[in-house]
């Protein structure tokens, strides 16, 4: 990706973009819980500009999300490391999903098309909403639950409703006007000929990881179930979390490395 | 008006350092912070660090993240008592949710790591100038593009937003409502921005690779640098009482100090 400058390019502005956008909507929030946390429309911003540039916007966000959050916002810290990787996969999750398992295109004027990039849209916020929160909890930063549970619904909220307004009004220009990734990158396929069976159970891993995986380890760290499974000598229920959170993101890399092969 | 720079132009022994120093700083920062996780020892940190802010005389500049840092704080106070239960010295029970003197004292440290992690990141960011941390990230063997996409985003954010607003004060000269209604139809109205920002910024953005390559830019190529970028003496004396106090750090850890929970970070 990196020997193309048009992709550089589409680096930048997947990047800006994103941090522009947390900005200009930051002197209008849309709070959840007034006061405590809103929903960024910003948001959106990943999984579209995933199916548009591909890699670039993976690399895009997380870039975007340090500057836009961590650097101009004031919160450098040990926990925009967790930030920049959970940033990285909430671009790089939808492209390479849809690249590998969807043979429609993710126009977003068909239900199928709806129906698969609203898919796409639910990974992706269960995945990033899974990383970010396992980071902080795992260098004690701030707990894995709140955090997960804000993450998740901010994530899914925004992306899955005005994500598809987007792609819907923009994605048959960009692809008219060759700003799609696949028109850079000479040799890869947009959407695949022939579905492979270990990218069916990639994407499937990445699901069950993202979504049924972190509401697990939500509800561990709420403590069900912990005394069940660990037993009463738990010193603390963040070794139970820290444990169950570990599988599901050894499951969700597994899943990310089949989806990879080619 | 937003503002997109932290850097303060001073002439101070902080702002003198050569920004790897600095960025070496940051790390041990979350080094000594996180080791500890009693609230005298990570306060310990938390004072060196605000030590290092009036060192600086950025102090006015940071002004505007005191209310953040405070809610963080008090955020942390709050949550990690809920989450991290444990310890045996019993303190209060409400709806029936036990708090421990541990518990307490754990989230009382991690407000002041917080605190002392994101002051830190602060101070390295109003004493550097963007690119001479773009310089030292690729000293530190960043790749060149990642860099350079990373200051170009800096050089285009104030257009972006710029166009960003005049979007949105058009759109709701057109009585587009993003200020008001519920949740989903803020949310829906909110794509009658983004939508002609991106087409704005694809069409500003369209020339820019072939404006780039002709004045000789190719990604993966061996570069010069106009800035430069030494380490000196005392860039190197810093660097190794930092290194001496970051190993300190994880010894006295290793030997049982500074931890209300042994067994957690």
């Amino acid at each position: 990706m990196w020997s193309h400058t048009q992709m550089i390019t589409a680096f930048i502005v997947s990047a800006g973009l994103y941090a522009a956008l947390l900005f200009v909507f930051a002197a209008l929030p849309i709070w959840i819980i007034p006061g405590v946390t809103a929903i960024r429309p910003g948001n959106a911003i990943p999984p579209f500009t995933s199916l548009l540039f591909g890699p670039a916007a993976a690399w895009g966000s997380a870039v975007g999300n340090l500057i836009g959050f961590d650097i101009l916002g004031g919160a450098l810290t040990i926990g925009s490391i967790g930030g920049f990787i959970g940033n990285f996969f909430l671009g790089l999750v939808p492209y390479k999903i849809w690249h590998r398992l969807f043979k429609e295109e993710p126009h977003c004027r068909t239900a199928s098309s709806l129906a698969k990039y609203e898919f796409v849209v639910l990974t992706h916020s269960g995945v990033v909403a899974l990383i970010i929160p396992y980071w902080t909890e795992l260098v004690g930063f701030v707990p894995f639950t709140p955090l997960a549970f804000i993450i998740f619904f901010n994530e899914l909220i925004s992306a899955a409703i005005i994500a598809p307004i987007l792609m819907v009004l923009v994605y048959p220009r960009a692809k008219k006007a060759g700003w799609l990734w696949t028109d850079v990158m000479k040799g890869y396929q947009y959407t695949p000929t022939e579905v492979k069976s270990y990218h069916r159970l990639g994407a499937a891993l990445v699901f069950f990881s993202g979504v049924i995986g972190l509401w697990i380890t939500i509800l561990v760290g709420l403590g069900l179930g912990q005394a069940l499974f660990f037993g009463p000598a738990v010193g603390f229920a963040g070794a139970s979390l820290l444990a169950v959170g570990g599988v599901f993101i050894l499951i969700f890399a597994v899943g990310m490395a089949l989806l990879a092969r080619d | 008006m937003p503002q997109y720079v932290l850097y303060v132009e001073k002439n101070t022994f902080l702002h003198r350092l050569d920004p790897r120093t600095k960025v070496f700083l940051v790390v041990c920062v979350f080094i000594w912070s996180s080791v500890f996780n009693h609230p005298l020892y990570t306060g310990f940190v938390l004072l060196s660090v605000l030590s290092l802010v009036f060192l600086s005389r950025t102090f006015s500049q940071l002004k505007l993240f005191w209310f953040g840092l405070v809610s963080l704080a008090l955020m942390s106070m709050i949550l990690w008592p809920l989450f991290r239960r444990g310890g045996e010295t019993h303190l209060a029970t409400v709806f029936g949710v036990t708090f421990t003197m541990e518990s307490v004292m754990y989230g009382v440290a991690v407000a002041f790591r917080l605190v002392a992690m994101v002051l830190s990141g602060l101070v390295l960011l109003t004493t550097t100038r963007i690119e001479e941390l773009e310089l030292a990230m690729t000293r530190l063997g960043l790749p060149y593009p990642i860099a350079f996409g990373f200051s170009a985003v800096f050089r285009f954010i104030p257009t972006m937003v710029g166009d960003g607003l005049t979007i949105l004060a058009a759109q709701q000269a057109r009585g587009v409502n993003i200020a008001g209604g519920n949740i989903f139809s803020r949310l829906r109205n909110s794509a009658a921005i983004i939508v002609p920002l991106f087409i704005t910024t694809m069409r500003r953005f369209g020339d820019l690779p072939m404006a780039i390559e002709s004045r000789g830019f190719v990604p993966l190529a061996k570069r010069s640098y106009y800035l430069s970028i030494k380490m000196r003496a005392v860039d190197f004396l810093g660097v190794a009482v930092l290194a001496f106090l970051a190993a300190l750090s994880i010894y006295l850890r290793l030997n049982g100090f500074g931890v209300v929970f042994p067994d957690v970070i």
